[in-house]
This record gives structure tokens, C-alpha cells and sequence, in this order.
């Protein structure tokens, strides 16, 4: 029957993604026996927090017009920001979060602009912002490493949210389920949707689709900005560098959730688990000491694996109930 | 001998897509040395027959026959092989080389032991084959910095660098000025005096005396019939264009029209070619825009629906000019629209039914930004139910839908916005014959309802049936309008066509 038949595989693609993490739990835990412990898995999670964080603005580029490659500068500068608040000029902690965050999302804006009134591809005017935000920071901090923040500062990062929750832990919950909210049940995540999977229909449907990019990326430039903030909470110091490491693996981790590069289609479920699957063999990788000049090769071939069978899953499928 | 009288025939060629039998037994023959005319309305089923000669579609059923031998999986290379060259109306130069190298694209020169490309018998060879063709091209000249008529040229003398049997040549004469198509069609005559066949596919009525040794006619996939140009009028080819006996799938229930909706006045666009449109459409009122593709119809319908900008005019909507609008405004005012290209512009085919039916009107059912699940399926099903959507539930995407179900699904978001003024631009195309007369009666209905619709069609059968008044459009200009009483299929085509001297000067 053709009736169910996308619903199906959208379905089984997506269980097969569980499938996967749920193997590599299982491999995890004979590997080792720390790989289950209560403090392993929170570890893991906390890990994965950052990228999930960024993941969420991420998958929702993506779904509406393409990635963000501003987002690992962006993370950034408003952690540098931050931090040079509340260290230099001793502002309270929350209003240095705040200020770092419309930051954030006004450079999103700045990104939104570029793509739907000056109608620069996402791929370019990100990519150029990424350059000039990084410029920036460096011109901020000069090579210097800032450290040493104060207590409330680092709640973020390290706190326990009712004494057991690891506060970053807890902020990516909330993030995804507000992302996943905004996206399943508002009529903006319809827009994105829309204007993701045609750009022209929706447009000639009364979709305001400028605004709707813009909105798009004001979201992934604001989230940038909290997970630079949760990552120097936690690493308890920050440099010029330290969202370089982080935008490729985010985007990685978009598409093996099943998001589509050409937009209209995937989800922040997707996302959260893509994420995960990369924390858990980052983890597995150091429970087992794997030489670190394999881990990124591993990496890679991890990727490509996930998204592979999601392909095979997805074709093999639509085949079998075709016939 | 029987065998080598043709250097082409097709015999009994089908061609079905889902839901449209775009060729049904369609034969076609073709002599050496003739101009053949083919001659349709559009979706008369012309370029896929050409198509299928191509090789590019695979006839479903029937024969090919090349100089009397049955052609056995055909394709492009094989066509090509065979000696059949297709000039298509949207070139395939490659834009940013030179001409010489354009031509020999297929096969360059080479010396060295083919190791090197040898440009330099390259371009002599360019040379020569287009002064065959008493051309003068310079060879290192950039493709897209020619002018059309010597980009077609050089078409030409690619297609010639194969052994050249058969040309086709679609529409070659559309983008040509007068003196342009004289020096195509001495051209023509040069190559037919070589023994090449051609099969000439035209609009131009006017034209194909001047050129065409035989015609043959088709219409909605069916072939209608061959004759000698010599002896056929022009009146006598529209008349089997057009045909007849398509009324009963139209039915009207005509009444007095209300108030005026819309308005055009005097709009005119250099980008997409309007020149002075003025244009009413009143309540209860079907009013119908003939004219061939590419006459500024669908240009019209965007432009009143506030899609494309226009420098001069205006647009009223219920007496009340619009200003710096777009879709959002045109359908928040009342406006809807079915455009052209159902796939490109009309829906978002990777979403489902229901994400389609509700996105023009998401801010009217949910104010508060929130989506009402609840809400949105008792909304989808009853239009599902109205409109007879052939889908098996509401989350279906809408990509695995038929084309006359997709067309109703897009006909279900313009009705959800409740609008008033309804714009169809081809409802019909691609769409079954059940699903034709299933839109027809919609049309109908909005008609009672008191609501104003214009419908703009290459179909001058559904044009004539279902409207109140018509309005034909040639090159960006509306030439003539009809009422229902003194409306005729053939003044019609006459018009959209420019068949009337007089008329060719408007």
C-alpha cells in the first residue's frame, strides 16, 4: 500500500537510528565496565550538551534554508563577551549572559539579512561572518586565555539542577523540548518547514519567507550563543578558539539525525541522537585509550556509517513496499 | 521499393504518464528532403513525440522505423547514431565556450596520437560547416554573446557534425525576427536539398506555407491527420487543432455578475513583457485568458496577485489600490491563487496534505501561534470530503499523490484562506479527464457562490465552456475580448496566434 508508506520508512529510518545508539550502548557497556555507571553516562551526556545545544539552531537552519557555518565563531565572541562582563568589568553574571545572548541572536540577524534581502547563499554569507566574528575575538582577546570565573558563573556549567541534574544537562533539555515544541507545534516551525521544502510555494502561500529565514537564524545565532556560555561555565576558561573545534561535528550531527541538506525535512530527535552517538564513541574511545591520532579517522568513518544506513534503510524500504 | 520511401515512420506510438495518455497511437512519417510541419496546441502531445524520436522517453507502444530498419532500444546515442539531430527551443549550447568548440563538443579533433585537441582544424572545420550553411559565425566568438539566431546556427552545424538524416526543429522561428526567419528557412531549404528531413514544429500558422511540404496534426495525444500543405487552409488546421466535443464536461450555470473585484489598469512590466493590461473581474463571473505559452498570461495572473512587480499601473482590489504588495497581502485582501507549475509553485511536496491545505491560512486559524492538531484535522477532512482529495488519511505527503489530486489539494488551501477572487493558471494540465471535469465543476460552484474567477488556459475548449467573457493575449498585450455570445475557438486562435495580417501590427 502506497498510503502509509513515507510515514513507514520516515518511521523505521528513525528506528533504526535508535537501533544504533541502542548498539552502541551495548558495546559500550562490554568494553567496560565504568561505561554504565551513573557518572559515565552523565558525563557522556553533559559532553554531548554543548552540541546538542548548538545541534537544535542548527537542525533549524538547516530545515529552513541551510547550515549555519557562523555558529562555532558566534559561540565564541559571545562567550569572550561574557566573560570579559563579568571578569573586567564585574557585571552580574545574568546580565553578562543576557547581553551574550542578543548578541548572539542579533548576529543571527545579521546572517538572515544577508541571505533573504541581500540574497547572499547561507553557505557564503556564513561563512564569511565566521571569519570576521573570529577576527574579531582574537582582536578582543589577543591571545589570551581568560580564566578563573566566579562561583555563579560556573553554576552553569558544573551546578546540579534539585541536586542531581547536571545544569548543562538540564539546559539542553529544555532547549530541546522548546525547539521541538516550536518546530511540531507553532505555526513559525511550520514556516520553516515551508520555506525549507519550497521556497517559491511558500511565498506565493503568504509565507513572509525573508522573515522566516531571518527567524531561523536569530534562533541558531542565539543558541550559539548559550552554548558558548554553558561551555565556559564549565571548562571555567575561555580563548579566542574555542568554537573552532565544534561547527563541523555539529553539522555532522545534524545530518545523521536525518535532516535533509536540502531542507524541509528532518528533525531535532534526530539531532539529539546524532549527537549522542558521537559522545558515546568519543567515550568508548577513551575508556579503550584508542591513540588519539585514530580518533578523528574513527570519527569520520562513524559518520558516514550512520548516514549510510539511514540511506540503505530508507531505499530498501521504499522498495519492498513498492513491490 | 516500398521499404526506403521514408526515412522516418512511427507507427501506433503510446505514451502514458501517471494518470494522462500523453500519445495514443500516434503514427507520423517523414520523406527525404521534405519539411514536415507538426502542428498542436500545447500538451497536444508534440514534444513527446519528438521525444520518444530522441530517445529520451521510451514508447510504451509501437515501432520506430529508420530508412525502413525497426529501431530496437532506442536512446539518445542511438538516435544520434542513426542521424537524428533535435534542436530544442531552449538551447544547449554550452554557455561559456567558444562556438568552434560548441560544435565539436560531441567529438573534438584530435592529433598527437589523440592525446591533444587539435583546435586549430577545429576551427577550420567549424568554419567550413557553417559556411555550408552560408553562415558567418566567428568561430572563437563565446556562446552566450551570440544572438539567438546565430546560437540556432550553430545548433544547426553541431547537429550536422554527425551524419544528419533527420532534423527536428522545435519551434525554431519563436524567438527569430522577420529577416532572421528568412535566412532559417534558406537554410532549411539548403539542407533539404541534401536530402535531410526535417520536422518542423510550429506555432505560427502563417508560416508554414512558406516552408512546410506536408503537415500533420495533433491533438490531446491523438493524431488527427497528415495532408499536403499545398492543399490545406489555414482555417482548415485550426479546425483540426481545435476540435470539438469536449462540451460535456462543461457545465454553467451562468447568472448577472455583482460587484467588481478587481481591477487592472494599464499595467505594463519590462521584466516580464506586460504592455497596458487593463483587465475587470467582476463577483459571480468566470473570465477566461487565452493566448500560447509564453504570451504574458501567467505574467498577468502573478502580477494581479502581486507575485512580480510591474513599473507602471495599478491593481484595485474591491475599488481599493494596492501598494508595495506581495502574496501575503493579495491573500490576506481576498486574493488566491493556482499557479502555473503545481510542483514548483503550488505546493510544498515533501510536506503533507494537511501542512499544504492550511499554510496560506495559518495565522487566520491559529491567531495565537500555536497549532490546533484537533482543529486542523476537522479542517483538512471536510475539504478532503468536499473536494474528493483521493488521499488515505491527512499526514499523507503530498508528493504521492496523482496530479489532479495535488491540483485539488492546492484548490483546498486557496479555498481555506476564504478568498474571494480565485486565479487559475492551467488547473487543468497533466490532469485526467475525470479530474478535469471535477475541477470544472468547482469552478462552477465558486461562480454561484458569488465569488470571481479567472482562469487562464492553453485549452480553448475549457475556455470557451466555462466563461463568461475571455480575454486573448499575444505577446504581452491583450489584442481582443470576447463575450460568451460571439466567442469562437477559431477567432480565438486566430488572435493568440497572430494568423490576421492586420492583427500582426497591434
Amino acid at each position: 500500500m502506497i498510503a502509509n508508506k513515507k510515514k513507514k520508512v520516515e518511521l523505521i529510518s528513525s528506528l533504526s537510528r535508535f537501533g544504533a545508539l541502542f548498539i552502541l550502548v551495548v558495546i559500550g557497556s562490554m568494553i567496560s565496565d565504568v561505561f554504565l555507571s551513573g557518572r559515565n553516562i552523565s558525563n557522556v551526556i553533559t559532553n554531548a550538551s554543548v552540541m546538542i545545544i548548538l545541534g537544535v539552531g542548527q537542525t533549524i537552519a538547516i530545515i529552513t534554508n541551510g547550515p549555519d557555518l557562523s555558529a562555532g565563531s558566534i559561540m565564541t565572541i559571545c562567550a569572550v563577551i561574557a566573560a570579559i562582563l563579568v571578569k573586567t568589568f564585574g557585571m552580574f553574571f545574568l546580565w553578562a549572559f543576557g547581553l551574550a545572548i542578543i548578541l548572539g541572536i542579533a548576529l543571527g540577524l545579521l546572517n538572515g539579512f544577508m541571505i533573504s534581502k541581500v540574497g547572499i547563499p547561507s553557505f557564503i554569507s556564513t561563512y564569511g561572518l565566521q571569519w570576521a566574528v573570529f577576527g574579531f575575538a582574537y582582536l578582543i582577546l589577543r591571545g589570551y586565555v581568560l580564566y578563573d570565573f566566579t562561583a555563579s558563573f560556573r553554576f552553569l556549567g558544573n551546578g546540579y539542577l534539585f541536586g542531581f541534574i547536571q545544569m548543562p544537562i538540564a539546559v539542553m533539555i529544555i532547549v530541546v523540548i522548546s525547539g521541538i515544541a516550536v518546530m511540531k507545534w507553532t505555526t513559525l516551525g511550520r514556516r520553516f518547514y515551508s520555506v525549507g521544502a519550497n521556497s517559491e510555494s511558500a511565498r506565493l502561500s503568504g509565507v513572509d519567507t525573508d522573515k522566516t529565514v531571518i527567524y531561523a537564524f536569530m534562533i541558531s545565532g542565539g543558541l550559539a550563543a548559550l552554548a558558548g556560555i554553558v561551555l565556559v561555565a564549565r571548562i571555567n576558561a575561555v580563548q579566542a578558539d574555542i568554537g573552532r573545534s565544534y561547527l563541523l561535528p555539529v553539522i555532522a550531527t545534524v545530518f545523521m539525525g536525518g535532516t535533509s541538506p536540502t531542507g524541509g525535512q528532518g528533525s531535532i530527535i534526530g539531532t539529539v541522537i546524532g549527537a549522542l552517538i558521537i559522545a558515546i564513541v568519543q567515550n568508548g574511545m577513551n575508556l579503550l585509550a584508542v591513540p588519539s591520532e585514530w580518533r578523528e579517522a574513527i570519527i569520520g568513518a562513524l559518520i558516514i556509517i550512520t548516514v549510510l544506513i539511514d540511506i540503505l534503510v530508507r531505499k530498501r524500504f521504499t522498495h519492498l513496499q513498492k513491490a | 521499393m516500398e521499404q526506403t520511401e521514408y526515412l522516418l515512420e512511427m507507427k501506433n506510438i503510446s505514451k502514458f504518464f501517471p494518470g494522462v495518455k500523453a500519445l495514443d497511437q500516434v503514427g507520423f512519417t517523414l520523406k527525404r528532403g521534405e519539411v514536415h510541419v507538426l502542428l498542436g496546441e500545447n500538451g497536444a502531445g508534440k514534444s513527446t513525440l519528438m521525444k520518444v524520436l530522441a530517445g529520451a522517453y521510451v514508447p510504451d507502444a509501437g515501432e520506430v522505423l529508420v530508412e525502413g530498419k525497426k529501431v530496437e532500444r532506442f536512446s539518445p546515442r542511438r538516435a544520434q547514431s542513426l542521424g537524428v539531430g533535435i534542436i530544442y527551443q531552449e538551447f544547449n549550447l554550452v554557455p561559456y565556450i567558444n562556438v568552434a568548440q560548441n560544435i565539436f563538443i560531441d567529438e573534438f579533433p584530435k592529433k598527437w596520437f589523440n592525446m591533444r585537441i587539435d583546435h586549430k582544424k577545429m576551427h577550420v572545420d567549424a568554419d567550413s560547416l557553417l559556411a555550408s550553411l552560408s553562415m558567418n559565425v566567428d568561430t572563437h566568438a563565446i556562446a552566450q554573446e551570440l544572438p539567438v539566431a546565430q546560437q540556432q546556427m550553430v545548433e544547426v552545424a553541431k547537429a550536422l557534425t554527425h551524419d544528419l538524416k533527420i532534423l527536428v526543429m522545435d519551434e525554431p522561428t519563436s524567438a527569430l525576427s522577420d529577416r532572421e526567419i528568412e535566412k532559417l528557412f534558406d537554410m532549411i531549404r539548403a539542407l533539404t536539398a541534401k536530402g535531410i528531413g526535417i520536422i518542423f514544429i510550429s506555432h505560427r500558422l502563417q508560416e508554414i506555407p512558406l516552408i512546410g511540404d506536408r503537415i500533420t496534426i495533433l491533438r490531446d495525444g491523438k493524431y488527427i491527420g497528415t495532408r499536403e500543405v499545398r492543399e490545406t487552409t489555414s482555417d482548415q488546421m485550426v479546425s483540426m487543432m481545435v476540435g470539438r466535443d469536449l462540451g460535456s464536461l462543461f457545465h454553467r450555470d451562468f447568472q448577472k455578475s455583482g460587484e467588481q473585484v478587481l481591477k487592472i489598469s494599464n499595467l505594463s512590466s519590462k521584466k516580464t513583457g506586460l504592455k497596458h493590461i487593463n483587465l475587470e473581474l467582476n463577483r459571480g463571473e468566470i473570465v477566461g485568458i487565452a493566448g500560447l505559452v509564453g504570451s504574458g498570461r501567467s505574467e498577468l495572473a502573478r502580477a494581479a496577485f502581486q507575485a512580480d512587480k510591474y513599473e507602471e499601473g495599478e491593481v484595485f482590489f474591491f475599488g481599493e489600490k494596492i501598494k508595495h504588495g506581495n502574496p501575503r497581502k493579495a491573500i490576506q485582501r481576498g486574493m488566491s491563487l493556482i499557479p502555473e507549475d503545481r510542483k514548483r509553485q503550488g505546493l510544498s511536496l515533501i510536506l503533507t496534505v494537511a501542512e499544504n491545505i492550511v499554510l496560506s491560512s495559518l495565522s487566520k486559524l491559529y491567531p495565537t501561534g500555536f497549532i490546533s492538531f484537533k482543529k486542523e484535522d476537522e479542517i483538512v477532512k471536510k475539504y478532503i470530503k468536499d473536494l474528493r482529495i483521493a488521499t488515505p488519511h491527512s499526514r499523507q505527503i503530498v508528493q504521492n499523490l496523482s496530479g489532479g489530486n495535488q491540483q485539488k489539494v492546492v484548490l483546498a488551501k486557496c479555498l481555506c484562506t476564504e478568498a474571494e477572487i480565485y486565479i487559475f493558471d492551467e488547473p487543468t494540465r497533466g490532469i485526467d479527464v475525470g479530474a478535469k471535469g471535477e475541477i470544472y465543476s468547482f469552478m462552477n460552484e465558486l461562480a454561484k457562490m458569488g465569488k470571481a474567477v479567472l482562469m487562464i488556459s492553453s485549452e480553448l475548449p475549457e475556455i470557451i465552456g466555462m466563461c463568461d467573457r475571455i480575454y486573448v493575449m499575444r505577446e504581452g498585450n491583450i489584442v481582443a475580448d470576447y463575450n460568451k455570445e460571439n466567442a469562437t475557438q477559431e477567432k480565438i486562435i486566430a488572435h493568440a496566434m497572430g494568423a490576421k495580417k492586420e492583427e500582426c501590427t497591434i
